[in-house]
């Protein structure tokens, strides 16, 4: 009874997938892939002969292909990849599609396949001998490179399944030619990423929604997963973005070539809840399609030439869904570089603004400023800075201690992200500054013309956090009726013709006449005898000297 | 229960027979010497084998006839490998008194100066390190330590 059951147990074993009779490396006659051998019905012998082998390890019955292969490159790998070598040169005997598949050392003359096959059919399993698209292999991966890049496991933790030959990666440490019972012949399932986390240990990856979110695709083409078979994004992890193999961009083995289609063919409506193509596709956006391959994620701090892609802003490997209050960086912001409030690098950011820093402040490409005023200045960091004689509360609190037009829950010790002028438009797009039908990327709409007819819409931006009927209050005190009504509604000029709304920079001011964010529009505002200035008299009171509308303060006061 | 033991019963048989049937035996082999312009006994046997004072410098051979071979061998060697590996013995060094190249095939009975040896596809040489491996223990205990081994047990079940 005991043989019996014992003799069920083998015959279920053979009949199972563990071997490799069952898989796609059966070429023999009895294999059930598509790349068989017509006649030959030995399993091994494609790749192994008991005697005259070579290499001699492991038996091996197939020649070296010729090792002019083009190597992984990338700007983030401190590994160095050698040519093929090891049991990496065997696989490529048969997957770089060089050497005929029948072509084996025991026989005088290669094995026919099926469908007059010779080499490796065009497809995933060849690889060609362009390996510059394939993960790296044959390289040294000792506890001295894992201390190099600082996000790779120290390998002398790696007890197996994924195992080094001899200190290096080599195929054989993700693949198993003779078990397929994952899939690809893996030694480990790649769901959740378990086999490239075996090795890759990336900073903050544990947090980030990449890893964790459970969100599916609702099926609307393009697939964002068209190489793998699952279907949440945290089972695909990393490949959500990277393909090991093929990958259609080389360095980093990503799955697109342009950088932002890794990111938007998730986030276009079809996986993320977020639509965030939508956005960027609007007429003024940070406008990722426009570049292609300029960025580096090893590139300075400080931009240097001018682009932007997703990943200037936002770290795949850590953002993440969670809030913060400003100026902190909230969790889509984790692990990004910046400049900081003095000019220097910071990595990663701690404050929003520090990011924005990288192109709008001391980066020599970066936009200029639209509106010509007495005071230019394109450096926001400079325009935001905390001595300055006034400024939009993004780095700290304002100048001005008595801002009545505040909307609660904000008050003049408020701090306010750029994020709260410069977003996407309109109810339901995504936060930050992705895109908008507004210029400069504005969040609300915010007419900079003389002559613009007052309304809440015209300044929506403003009222958004200066409540309209306090700025423009017809039987306010005499501030209000002189200064904003009488200006803004009954001469229709623009908030912006007398307000700077980032700043004014305080290395570039001699005089008091800045505060209030007084920096006029100097092609709506003119001097009068020469003279342009705005000074300030104390609480709700100021002198102007200035000409506008046809007009001259010589000056005037209230 | 019974009746898959009886099919496998029935399958084993058949192959037993067919094989004693159809299979071929030494006469007409590359082993059969009967012919052979050296062995001038024209016996298909005395090459190897001798009905007395056999030959037994190697342990247990079969009423051995033929000089054995006292050539020191490289055995095949692997990082992967969990078998241990030694020299040859058993029938292994009996073929390999011929196949090694070393000791001449018509080296048999008293004669120890024969000029008949191996050569092409059929020479294995005394390096044995591009050919599969043989002479190593295999048992339970290497098969689980391998883990990409059939138990001896499951092996022989199988033919
Ligand atoms: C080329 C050498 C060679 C020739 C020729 C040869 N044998 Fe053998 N014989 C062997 C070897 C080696 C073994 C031991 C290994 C094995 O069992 O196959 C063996 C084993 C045997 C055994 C088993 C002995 C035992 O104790 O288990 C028998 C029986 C035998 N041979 C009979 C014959 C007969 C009969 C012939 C002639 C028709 C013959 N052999 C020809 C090499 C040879
Ligand atoms: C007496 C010498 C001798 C012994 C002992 C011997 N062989 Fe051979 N064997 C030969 C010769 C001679 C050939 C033919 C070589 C040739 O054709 O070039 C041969 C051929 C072979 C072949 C090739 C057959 C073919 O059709 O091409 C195999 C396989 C083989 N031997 C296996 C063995 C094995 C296994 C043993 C031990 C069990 C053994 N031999 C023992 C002499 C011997």
């Amino acid at each position: 009874m005991r043989i019996k059951i014992l003799i069920v147990f083998i015959l279920a074993n053979i009949v199972s997938a563990q071997s490799i009779v069952n898989s796609v490396h059966n070429l023999s006659v009895s294999g059930s892939g598509t790349v068989i051998a017509t006649s030959e019905d030995e399993i091994c012998i494609f790749c192994h002969t008991p005697h005259n082998s070579s290499p001699r390890q492991p038996l091996w019955n197939r020649s070296d292909p010729a090792l002019n292969y083009t190597l992984y490159i990338s700007s983030t790998a401190q590994a160095v990849p050698g040519q093929p070598s090891g049991s990496s040169i065997l696989c490529l005997s048969c997957h770089d599609g060089t050497i005929a598949l029948g072509n084996v050392l025991s026989l005088p003359s290669p094995i026919s396949f099926t469908g007059g096959i010779t080499t490796m059919p065009l497809g995933d399993a060849n690889l060609s001998q362009d390996l510059s698209d394939d993960h790296p292999i044959s390289f040294i991966y000792n506890s001295t490179l894992a201390g190099q890049d600082g996000e790779l496991v120290d390998p002398l933790t790696l007890t197996g399944p994924v195992l080094l030959e001899n200190e290096q990666l080599q195929c054989t440490s993700c693949h198993d030619a003779h078990s397929d019972v994952n899939g690809n012949f893996l030694v480990l399932t790649n769901q959740y990423s378990n086999l490239c986390v075996t090795c890759h240990d990336k900073t903050y990856w544990l947090s980030t929604s990449h890893r964790n979110s459970t969100a599916t695709w609702n099926g609307t083409l393009p697939d964002p997963w068209f190489h793998t078979t699952f279907n949440t994004v945290a089972e695909n992890g990393c490949e959500n973005c990277h393909d090991p193999h093929s990958a259609a961009d080389h360095e980093r083995t990503m799955n697109y070539y342009d950088e932002e289609n890794n990111c938007v063919n998730c986030h276009n409506g079809n996986v993320a809840t977020q639509d965030v193509q939508t956005d960027i596709l609007k007429p003024y956006a940070h406008n990722v399609y426009g570049y292609d391959h300029v960025h580096d994620p090893d590139e300075n701090n400080l931009v240097n030439l001018r682009h932007v892609e997703c990943q200037d802003c936002h770290n795949p490997h850590a953002a993440r869904n969670s809030t913060a209050t400003a100026p902190n960086a909230n969790g889509y912001l984790e692990e990004v570089k910046g400049i900081d409030t003095n000019g220097n690098t910071v990595d990663p950011i701690q404050y929003e603004f520090e990011l924005c820093y990288r192109c709008h402040a001391d980066s020599p490409d970066k936009p200029g400023s639209p509106t010509i005023r007495q005071i230019g200045q394109d450096n926001v960091r400079l325009e935001f800075d905390v001595l300055n004689p006034s400024f939009h509360p993004i780095e700290g609190a304002g100048t001005n201690s008595n801002v009545p037009s505040l909307i609660s829950p904000l008050n003049e010790s408020s701090i306010i992200y750029c994020t709260d002028c410069h977003a996407s438009d309109g109810a339901g797009s995504s936060a930050g500054p992705h895109g908008s039908f507004n210029p400069h990327i504005l969040k609300y709409n915010y007419e900079t013309a003389d002559y613009t007819p007052e309304s809440y819409l015209a300044y929506e931006l403003c009222y958004q956090c200066h409540d309209r009927n306090t700025i423009i209050n017809e039987n306010g005190n005499s501030f209000q009726q002189d200064v904003h009504f009488k200006h803004i509604v009954e001469e229709d000029a623009p908030c912006n013709s007398c307000h700077d709304p980032h700043g004014i920079n305080s290395g570039q001011v001699t005089t008091s006449d800045h505060t209030h964010l007084i920096n006029f529009d100097t092609n709506i505002v003119f001097s009068v005898s020469g003279n342009l200035q705005f000074i300030d008299d104390g609480i709700f009171h100021g002198t102007c000297y200035l000409r506008c509308h046809f007009r001259g303060h010589n000056p005037r006061s209230y | 229960m019974k009746k898959v033991f009886l099919l496998i019963l029935i399958t084993l048989f058949t192959f037993l027979f067919s094989s004693l049937l159809i299979g071929q035996n030494i006469s007409g082999s590359a082993h059969d010497f009967s012919s052979d312009s050296w062995n001038t006994t024209g016996q298909i046997c005395i090459v190897c084998h001798t009905t007395h004072n056999s030959d037994v410098t190697v342990a247990n051979a079969p009423l051995w006839n033929h000089q054995s071979t006292a050539a020191t061998f490289t055995p095949y060697s692997s990082a992967s490998i969990h078998a241990s590996t030694g020299d040859p013995d058993a029938s292994s060094k009996l073929c390999l008194s011929c196949h090694d190249g070393t000791v001449a095939v018509d080296n048999f009975g008293s004669q120890t100066t024969g000029t008949q040896f191996i050569t092409g596809s059929s020479l294995i040489g005394t390096d044995l390190n591009d050919d599969h491996p043989v002479s190593f223990t295999y048992d339970q205990a290497l098969a689980t330590n391998d883990g990409g081994l059939f138990d001896r047990l499951e092996y022989c079940l199988l033919l």
